[in-house]
């Protein structure tokens, strides 16, 4: 999953508790780790984020 | 440069804590400091205000081409609007550059012997649960690079300890979310002063900023708790309409950026590896600056690393926890239960203290140094209760 217009500032990937989101150039969540916590898209500071079926 | 298959030190990020413990660690050790964007210093995600003791601390030059103003104070507005300021004489602190500033740092380690190789993005290279060194993503290229001791100063995002082993996951309601835009144009009082605007409404368990570079060019900023619903793009945004003077100013940049303001990497050495700066949440919990704090952290790591490989005896590296959390770690630690008094108060508590507090006793809060402040709270029986467990 890619996550569009990401500014690369690294608060979704502190805070995933299962170390799904890498950034080497742009943000990069691996579906097969995520948990779909949610702690992700309320982190980021400008609504970037969506979780298909996420539990937030 | 050529980077070579060993290194006795490999530092995994070059903002203020990767830089200074690269600088400190060449003074007996064989240092590689990697990053992965394309400049060092670039993008800037901060506020750049830094205080005046952090130039003597570490021997940094007021040198014009970092520093854009000189500030003189701060003042603070709680929610109705009432101003609590205190300004000094002489100048407290500067709002530098940080692209140009991070670069004098990392040159700084590059002068004592450091190689600094930027676009490059490290992973942890372990065999058999032991650290080997690190593997480096480069223009499409993959390296594995051999190193007795690694620094993970990798900021934020912290995967470098994680990889490791050790947690450095942050819960969003420790973290401050936070956007700011660098504009100009705008008008505003008092361009030698921060400006921090406290309530509920306007920065829930946060604060917006105002950080003037020029008379009439401020980063203008604002941090929200990570747990809030609406964005800080959100509250930020409305913040600048409601205001004449920034509403019509231009904007020369937007930054994203998160701050671990809720507490600490405890342990931050396991086996051959030290963390450092952000990524060990070496962050000042009141007002979320952490540049003086990663340099610090930094500078001890640095001087331990070299240490240990002069003796020929990683056995010590744990002398930088040792170290840390008897000095500045332990004032840290102080201005922690600070702010598990203050993330409660709601815009009526914020109101009230600034009928009593002064600037001076603000400052003194933020340094982890409390008494004097708290003892001035006798008739608000809400906030005594809170207190008592303080004093
Ligand atoms: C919006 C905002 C405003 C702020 N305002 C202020 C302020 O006014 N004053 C203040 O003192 N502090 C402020 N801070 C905090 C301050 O910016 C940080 O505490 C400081 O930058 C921490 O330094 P660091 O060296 O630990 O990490 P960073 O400066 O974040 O450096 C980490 C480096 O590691 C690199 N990196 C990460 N992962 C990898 C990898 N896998 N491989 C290679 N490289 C990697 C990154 O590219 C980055 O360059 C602010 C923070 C934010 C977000
Ligand atoms: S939803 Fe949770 S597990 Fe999935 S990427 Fe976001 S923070 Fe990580
Ligand atoms: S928190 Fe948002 S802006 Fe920051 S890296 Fe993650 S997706 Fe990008």
């Amino acid at each position: 999953m890619e996550v569009e217009n990401c500014y690369g500032c690294g608060g979704c990937v502190a805070v995933c508790p299962t170390g799904a989101i890498t950034i080497i150039e742009e943000v990069e969540i691996d579906a097969e780790k995520c948990v779909k916590c949610g702690r992700c898209e309320l982190m980021c500071p400008a609504g970037l984020i969506r979780i298909d079926g996420s539990q937030r | 440069m050529k980077i070579e298959d060993e290194y006795d030190v490999v530092v995994v990020g070059a903002g203020p804590a990767g830089s200074m413990a690269a600088r400190f660690a060449a003074e007996k050790a064989g240092v590689l400091v990697v990053d992965k964007h394309r400049e060092i210093g670039s993008p800037k995600r901060c506020g750049e205000g830094l205080g005046i003791r952090t130039f003597s601390e570490f021997s940094i030059p007021v040198d014009r081409r970092f520093i854009n103003q000189d500030i003189y104070g701060s003042v603070i507005y709680a929610p109705n609007g009432r101003e609590v300021s205190i300004r000094y004489d002489e100048v407290m602190g500067y709002i530098i550059e940080r692209k140009i500033f991070d670069k004098y740092l990392a040159t700084e380690a590059v002068r004592a012997g450091a190689a600094v190789m930027a676009e490059s993005y490290a992973t942890l290279w372990m065999e058999d649960g032991k650290l080997k060194g690190i593997k480096l993503r480069r223009q499409g290229e993959e390296l594995d690079i051999r190193s007795r001791i690694v620094i993970a100063a990798d900021g934020v995002e912290s995967q470098i300890a994680r990889q490791m082993g050790l947690n450095t996951t942050v819960n969003p309601y420790d973290m401050d979310s936070c956007i700011e835009y660098e504009m100009c144009g705008i008008d505003y009082k008092d361009m030698d002063m921060l400006h921090i605007f406290l309530g509920n409404k306007i920065a829930p368990r946060g604060y917006v900023w105002i950080f003037p570079k020029d008379d009439d060019r401020a980063n203008v900023g604002i941090g929200i708790a990570g747990d809030v619903g609406e964005t800080a793009k959100y509250y930020l945004d409305k913040f600048i309409a409601e205001h004449q003077g920034l509403a019509d100013g231009s904007i020369l940049e937007v930054n994203v950026g998160s701050v671990p303001v809720g507490g600490f990497l405890e342990n931050m050495v396991k086996d051959n590896l030290l963390v450092v700066g952000d990524a060990a949440r070496q962050v000042n919990p009141i007002h979320g600056g952490g540049i003086s704090e990663a340099m610090h952290a930094g500078r001890l790591a640095g001087t331990t690393v070299a240490k240990a490989v002069k003796e020929d005896n990683l056995g010590i590296l744990g002398e930088y926890n040792e170290e840390w959390w008897s000095t500045k770690g332990l004032k840290l630690k102080k201005v922690l239960k600070v702010r598990n008094f203050t993330e409660k108060l709601d815009d009526e508590d914020l109101d009230y203290l600034a009928t009593i507090w002064s600037g001076e006793d603000l400052m003194e809060i933020t340094r982890g140094n409390h008494k004097t402040a708290f003892k001035k709270i006798v008739k608000h029986p809400k906030l005594l209760k809170w207190v008592k467990n303080f004093l």
